[in-house]
């Protein structure tokens, strides 16, 4: 029983490379989502559960290069707990009950964060091409239908996404996972994208998971900030605690 | 001309009345739940019902796979894709298999914690407890526990695997797949028997009153009858459950001598109305109210049929010439009722009662169950319910303490606790396997396995209820329930007790006595000093330490100045206050720990050096401080503890109905004889149970009321309890051929209730 997840992971980063159309694409796709210097979030994150009640965590999340400060403002069981991640397997954590900080790899990543519909993983991943070569299906004017299969040899979450793409910014406005045997697992829609300096983040996230009944979670930018100075001190794991 | 005319009157009404019923009879919504048809009203039933309801226990499935070596070839693979596409399908909360589980290791040389998934090498798995659930000591059975919601589809699950695994053997259990092997296999049964029996019963009926369209007019009432007991059940809102889905049975089985005696020119009214008294008798104070309402709206329609539609009929269809003979009289058949009377009620009063199964040992889940007996330990679970307040680290120590004391008894094989993942998640996160000490400790840990579905088993989401699952050999539960009742008597023992108990499952099977006896007498060595400069030394070098030591001091020179006698000033010195004060905290936490384990070598000597460990941790928790006793009420269920229960509500229920029933014939046909005989009927009846070793059940014991139904009928019509009899009873032995254990049991039993209501009724009538 000691299947659970430990912390959110939250905009990890990856290489890319593009040759087809479908991967040049893909590759100002990761482009577009990966233009600024430092993001500041405050985001309000809902869990709702067929049957169950809903389920709200608050964070404030910064971001610089590679690393991420993850401050749980809600629940109050949570509140005050700090995750640094240094890299997609190491991360320290602040845990206010206990007074001190304590460093986990984790290898588990494709495991549901608090019980959300999305997993570790599907918050990590910010880049895709790394993982998958992509194919053009369709396009209109506004919109590029792509295809997303993972690469030989790689290991990636999802046996196939289908990612709808608004043309002119090249910004994802749905992401369909499917499993290996070709059934649609999960639907995630970004919404009410606000730009700042050609940088662009959507106000509403939100995953639904159908193998779980329709489960699904939203995740709403309350305050966003962008390229505002966010000093190297505060990514390290000697201030955590402080 | 006149009463054709009323005659075609009343076919017309009764033919429309019928498809009325029909067309509402047809909505009614049949119950999936098994367990819905068991009584609300006793008290196990409802705990356990409530308790696995609250923690979803009614939607885990179970599914095990046979294997020479599950470790070898491309089984690992498999059963890793297997579980992963089980993830992604519809209906399932979260698979676990051997391929997810999820494990925290030490990081020996950065410091910390590494979360992973258990790799699938034989002696690494061996080492895990928590692995010894999803895979057989001997490496040759794994099991993947599916925690569904309530849309799950055990075919989906089960060609999963049979896709993965097509030439292993395979074994579907838990409640859904039993759930769905009934339903399956019961209608299967029913498909290929139900045609038969009807023949059977059209053969007799045939036979008895050589006339077709007799035997129709005494097929039909009964028929309709049963439209309506269905229809009325969809005009309640009732879904037809397991039990209810036995109310066809007893409408045609009675109605069809209320139209045998119609037919045969019998008055019907007072001998069917005392029949009817006498089943609502025996089920509205008894097993099944319902059963008893709903029977008597179809029996209620079958006699309003045979005093109206019956004789209408057979204006049509001219009346017949001849009637069915008189029973014949015999000297010495009360003597031989009244020996058997006595023969059988010493048997009757002890037929067991529970519940039977709802499948057999030869069956997919009966061999499911000898799987998991073989390679898990047992296939049974009694379950422990606390009620209380579990951010409170007392409430959490009263968890650990049941689970603990209850993992040692005789007849179990493993506890699980949401303790058990407190303690490990504690590690992980502090470095101690113990309980959280404090509130916030606790609602943090809570937190952190919040939206786990694994762990919904185990703690509700208000993290008001926990539940100690209980797994249990394959042995007489009765003892063991009665151990378990006899842990959760004691009152709650204080922090050494609680500690004590938690090394009573490390020491098993060793006995406890001698250690809990140098707990008494030894004093707390120091810790080692040696211990604890390695493990400084190691803490100095990880990740871990947030500090930077200055230049020209390395981490083995601090971790020696660190634990030398003078130690204070020396170490201030070299680092400085700052750090020197910064370090007091983890060489503090180092020192408990090692002294912990140095106790335990002293406490337990020649014990494995992981056991030492194991009883070094629990140690831990004997320097919490005193803590108050916040209430908890405990609750002692699951199925054993439920059958038990139900055993003793169905015997009770049963006596009660069956005084009141008998106390309504006499009353009803006014003669103590036919209360007799439907009193010896039931006597008869409860000792062939007793000597085949059929459970009195909700089910079976609804077969008491055919027989006082019949007998009360007969007593007033006794020219046509053998034909009935006969009919009925050809009926129901032709499905006492199912290999569906329910179906062939209460067939069986049904026909033996009615052939023994005849005999019984005849033989007092002789008198």
């Amino acid at each position: 029983m000691r299947t659970f997840a430990l912390f959110v992971i939250l905009f990890a980063t990856g290489a890319a490379h593009a040759d087809a159309a479908g991967d040049q694409a893909l590759a100002a796709v990761d482009a577009a989502l990966n233009r600024a210097r430092t993001h500041i979030f405050e985001y309000d994150v809902v869990t709702q559960e067929p049957g169950r009640g809903e389920k709200k965590l608050g964070l404030v999340v910064h971001l610089k290069g590679d690393k991420r400060l993850t401050e749980f403002t809600a629940p109050a069981d949570l509140k005050g707990t700090k995750v640094l991640v240094n890299s997609p397997t190491e991360m320290y954590a602040f845990l206010p009950a206990f007074g001190k900080v304590r460093r986990i790899a984790s290898h588990t990543s494709d495991q549901s964060a608090f019980g959300m519909a999305f997993s570790q993983d599907d918050l990590a991943t910010q880049k895709y091409g790394g993982d998958y070569g992509a194919t053009i299906k369709a396009q209109s004017d506004t919109a590029l239908e792509l295809v997303l299969v993972p690469r030989p040899g790689r290991s990636a979450p999802y046996s196939k996404i289908e990612m709808t793409v608004e043309k002119e910014r090249s910004l994802p406005t749905e992401l369909r996972y499917f499993t290996g045997s070709g059934t649609l697992w999960k639907t995630e829609t970004r919404t009410g994208y606000q730009c700042k300096e050609q940088v662009c983040v959507p106000r509403e996230l939100k995953m639904v998971d159908h193998a779980k009944g329709g489960m699904w979670t939203r995740i709403t930018t309350r305050v966003w900030k962008l390229n505002e100075s966010v000093d190297d001190g505060l990514l390290s794991k000697r201030t955590l605690g402080q | 001309m006149a009463r054709r005319s009323v005659a075609w009157l009343v076919v017309a009404s009764v033919v429309a009345l019928t498809a009325a019923a029909g067309w509402i009879a047809s909505r009614v919504v049949p119950e999936d739940d098994l367990l819905a048809a068991l009584p609300a009203s006793d008290p196990g039933v409802r705990a356990f019902l409530e308790i696995n309801r609250r923690f979803g226990g009614l939607h885990v499935a179970l599914a095990g796979i046979e294997s020479d070596d599950v470790f070898a070839g491309t089984f690992p693979a498999r059963l890793a894709r297997a579980t992963e596409r089980l993830n992604a399908t519809r209906g399932v909360g979260f698979a676990l298999s051997l391929t997810n589980l999820e494990v925290f290791v030490a990081d020996p040389e950065r410091g910390g914690i590494r979360s992973e998934y258990l790799p699938m090498e034989r002696e690494r798995v061996a080492r895990e407890d928590v692995a010894r659930e999803l895979v057989a000591p001997d490496g040759r059975a794994v099991l993947l526990y599916v925690f569904g919601t309530p849309e799950l589809d055990t075919t989906l699950v089960r060609a999963v695997i049979e896709e993965e695994f097509p030439s292993e053997k395979r074994h579907f259990h838990g409640a859904p797949f039993i759930a769905a092997h009934v339903r399956d296999t019961t209608a299967a049964s029913l498909r290929l028997l139900g045609p038969w029996s009807a023949a059977a019963v059209l053969i007799v009926l045939v036979l008895a009153l050589r006339n077709l369209g007799s035997v129709a007019l005494v097929i039909l009432p009964p028929a309709i009858g049963v439209l309506v007991a269905i229809a009325t059940m969809a005009l309640a809102g009732q879904r037809l459950d397991l039990l209810l889905a036995f109310v066809p049975l007893l409408v045609f089985a009675l109605g069809s001598g209320f139209a045998l005696a119609s037919v045969d020119g019998n008055r019907v009214w007072w001998p069917a109305l005392a029949a009817i008294a006498a089943l609502l008798a025996f089920f509205l104070p008894g097993p099944s109210p319902r059963v008893g309402v709903y029977t008597a709206a179809g029996l209620a329609a079958t006699l309003v049929l045979c005093v109206t539609f019956v004789p209408a009929a057979l204006a049509l269809l001219g009346p017949r010439d001849a009637r069915l003979a008189e029973p014949p009289r015999r000297r010495g058949a009360p003597i031989v009722a009244a020996v058997l009377a006595m023969a059988s009620l010493p048997l009757a009063l002890r037929v067991d009662a529970g519940l039977a199964r709802p499948f057999g040992p030869h069956s997919a889940p009966g061999q499911a169950e000898a799987f998991l007996d073989e390679h898990f330990g047992g296939a049974a679970y009694a379950q422990v319910q606390l009620a209380g307040d579990l951010t409170d680290p007392s409430v959490l120590r009263r968890v650990a303490e049941l689970s603990d004391r209850i993992a040692v008894l005789p007849g179990v094989a493993r506890t699980t606790s949401i303790t058990t993942v407190l303690r490990l998640l504690g590690e992980a996160l502090s470095g101690d396997r113990v309980l959280p000490d404090t509130v916030a400790k606790a609602r943090l840990l809570h937190g952190f396995l919040e939206g786990k579905r694994a762990v919904r088993q185990l703690i509700d989401e208000a993290r008001a209820h926990a539940l100690v699952q209980v797994q249990l050999e394959p042995v007489d539960p009765a003892p063991v329930l009665a151990a378990i009742r006899a842990v959760v008597a004691r009152p709650p023992g204080d922090a050494r007790a609680a500690v004590l108990a938690r090394v009573g499952t490390i020491l098993d099977p060793e006995p406890l006595a001698p250690f809990a006896a140098r707990l008494q007498a030894s004093p707390r060595p120091p810790a080692a000093p040696e211990a604890v400069r390695v493990a400084l030394e190691r803490f100095l070098g990880s990740d871990e330490f947030l500090g930077e030591l200055p230049d020209g001091v390395d981490a083995a020179r601090v971790a020696e100045l660190a634990t030398a006698p003078t130690a204070g000033t020396e170490l201030t010195a070299a680092l400085g206050v700052e750090l020197a004060e910064e370090l007091e905290r983890p060489l503090a936490e180092i020192r408990r720990r090692e002294q912990a384990r140095a106790w335990a070598r002293v406490l337990a000597p020649g014990v494995p050096e992981e056991k030492v460990t194991a009883i070094g941790h629990a140690l831990l928790e004997l320097d919490r401080v005193a803590l108050p006793q916040a209430p908890v009420a405990v609750t002692v269920s699951g199925e054993p503890a439920m059958v038990e229960s139900l055993g003793i509500t169905v015997r009770a229920d049963t006596l009660r109905g069956l005084v009141a029933a008998l106390f309504v014939i006499a009353v009803a046909c006014r003669s103590l004889l036919a209360a007799g005989a439907a009193g010896l009927a039931v006597l008869l009846l409860g000792a062939g149970m007793k000597l085949l070793g059929v459970p009195l059940d909700p089910a079976t014991g609804l077969l008491a009321g055919l027989a006082l139904g019949a007998a009360a009928f007969h007593a007033g019509t006794p020219r046509v309890a053998v034909p009935h009899g006969l009919v009925v009873a050809a009926g129901l032995l032709v499905l006492a051929f199912s290999d569906t254990p329910s179906i062939a049991r209460i067939a069986g039993l049904g026909a033996a209730a009615i052939l023994l209501a005849v005999l019984s009724t005849l033989s007092l009538r002789s008198s």
